[in-house]
């Protein structure tokens, strides 16, 4: 088998295992980015800026068939943003998408400004997280810690880290905690990964192609139990674990002298807390989907 | 993000009226100096919890009027960050 591929995405974040049953028939997916893919469908758009729907930064588009090749089956909508993205822009993208009612909703936008989530980005993903899962890219900024920033800080947030398909965590992968002490990311997702786009080869690389897993699979349990916390909360939980590689250099954004970052070692140790590097580890797609429905048949009992 | 200038000071977004300081940072010293070194400039603030954005100007009067109980600035986020999608062979 090839290096690398989608393939091998598919069976670490053990997709392979539950495709044949869930396509994505019923799902809903709405994607804010670059823009959509040429040649696969999106049930509907919205374009925020005054080029055509269609994408030209090799990004959007990526997602949008990324989305489609894991579920094919899925209503896939679009909100089309500008790059870069103002944060007024991304919160009227985001109220957008939620007229499409969607289950989940892909995020694979990210910024290295520190927060505590009480900044207007990350308090609007906060809102929408309330109705659909809303996966967050945490960005490019690893292996320095508090590289993760608005709006993949936010609360409510899944907030998606990169792994390789050999399920050792991606360098670039941006790592918590945030400025608030809170752990991130949530899980990890796949990412350096080479597929076929539009009739040709790519490798996809950084933290917005993990995204679209994490997504995928939310939107799949999101129509099972119908709970956007529970539905974050089943991910993270049924997430598998992976080890830290041997101890690195502590490296932090924006701190660069040695004897600072003891001190702040000293007095803040949730720094070390290991899930600021992968969260609750890699996504497990079958076993998201059976805790789902193993939840959905034990209510249905009560 | 969440300190602001007036004139030749900056001052606590979260705690006006006080000077932004490692001392009064509402996130620790240690974290003040890792949140100056990443200051960045903007041109628009939020004026919060309203979620209603201003200029710089307008921010400064409306925290001191308490229209706003605190202040962040404006962000631009990055489709994809850093890395992205490349063609392979």
């Amino acid at each position: 088998m090839a290096r690398n591929t989608l393939d091998e995405a598919l069976s670490i974040t053990r997709f392979l295992e539950v495709m044949n049953e869930e396509s994505g028939d019923g799902c809903r997916i709405a994607i804010i980015d670059s823009g959509a893919a040429k040649n696969i469908p999106a049930t509907d758009t919205i374009n925020l800026t005054t080029k055509s729907i269609i994408d030209t930064e090799k990004h959007g588009s990526a997602i949008h068939a990324l989305i489609h090749k894991i579920l094919p089956e899925a209503e896939i909508y679009l909100v089309k943003v500008p790059d870069p993205v103002p944060d007024n822009v991304l919160i009227t993208a985001l109220s957008e998408a939620m007229r499409f009612k969607p289950h989940a909703i892909n995020l694979s936008i990210t910024s290295e400004a520190p927060s505590d989530g009480t900044d207007p980005s990350s308090i609007y993903v906060d809102h929408t997280a309330q109705r659909s899962v809303v996966a967050v890219a945490a960005g490019n900024g690893g292996p320095k810690l508090m590289s993760v920033g608005t709006p993949a800080v936010a609360r409510e947030a899944l907030t998606v880290g990169g792994c390789t398909v050999s399920a050792h965590l991606w360098r670039g992968s941006s790592r918590g905690p945030t400025l608030d002490g809170r752990w991130k990311p949530n899980v990890l997702a796949p990412t350096n990964f080479t597929t076929r786009i539009e009739g040709g080869s790519m490798t996809l690389m950084g933290t917005s192609f993990a995204t679209p897993f994490a997504t995928a699979l939310a939107a799949i349990v999101m129509k099972k139990v119908g709970d956007a916390y529970a539905c974050r909360r089943m991910i993270e939980l049924s997430a598998n674990p992976i080890p830290l590689s041997a101890a690195e250099n502590i490296i932090l954004q924006g701190l660069r002298k040695a004897s600072l970052i003891r001190r702040l070692l000293e007095t803040w140790p949730r720094l070390t807390d290991p899930r600021n590097h992968t969260g609750m580890g890699v996504i497990d797609a079958a076993s998201t989907v059976k805790l789902a429905a193993r939840l959905r048949t034990s209510l249905a009992h009560h | 993000m969440f300190r602001i200038r007036n004139g030749s000071r900056y001052h606590c977004g979260k705690r006006y009226p006080l000077a932004c300081s490692p001392e009064i940072c509402p996130f620790g010293s240690s974290l003040w100096r890792i949140l100056v070194n990443r200051d960045f400039k903007a041109e628009r603030f939020w004026l919060m919890p309203g979620m209603r954005q201003a200029t710089r100007e307008e921010a400064w009067r409306a925290l001191r009027s308490s229209e706003a109980e605190y202040v962040v600035k404006a962000v631009s986020f990055r489709v994809g960050g850093r890395r992205g999608a490349k063609h392979a062979g």
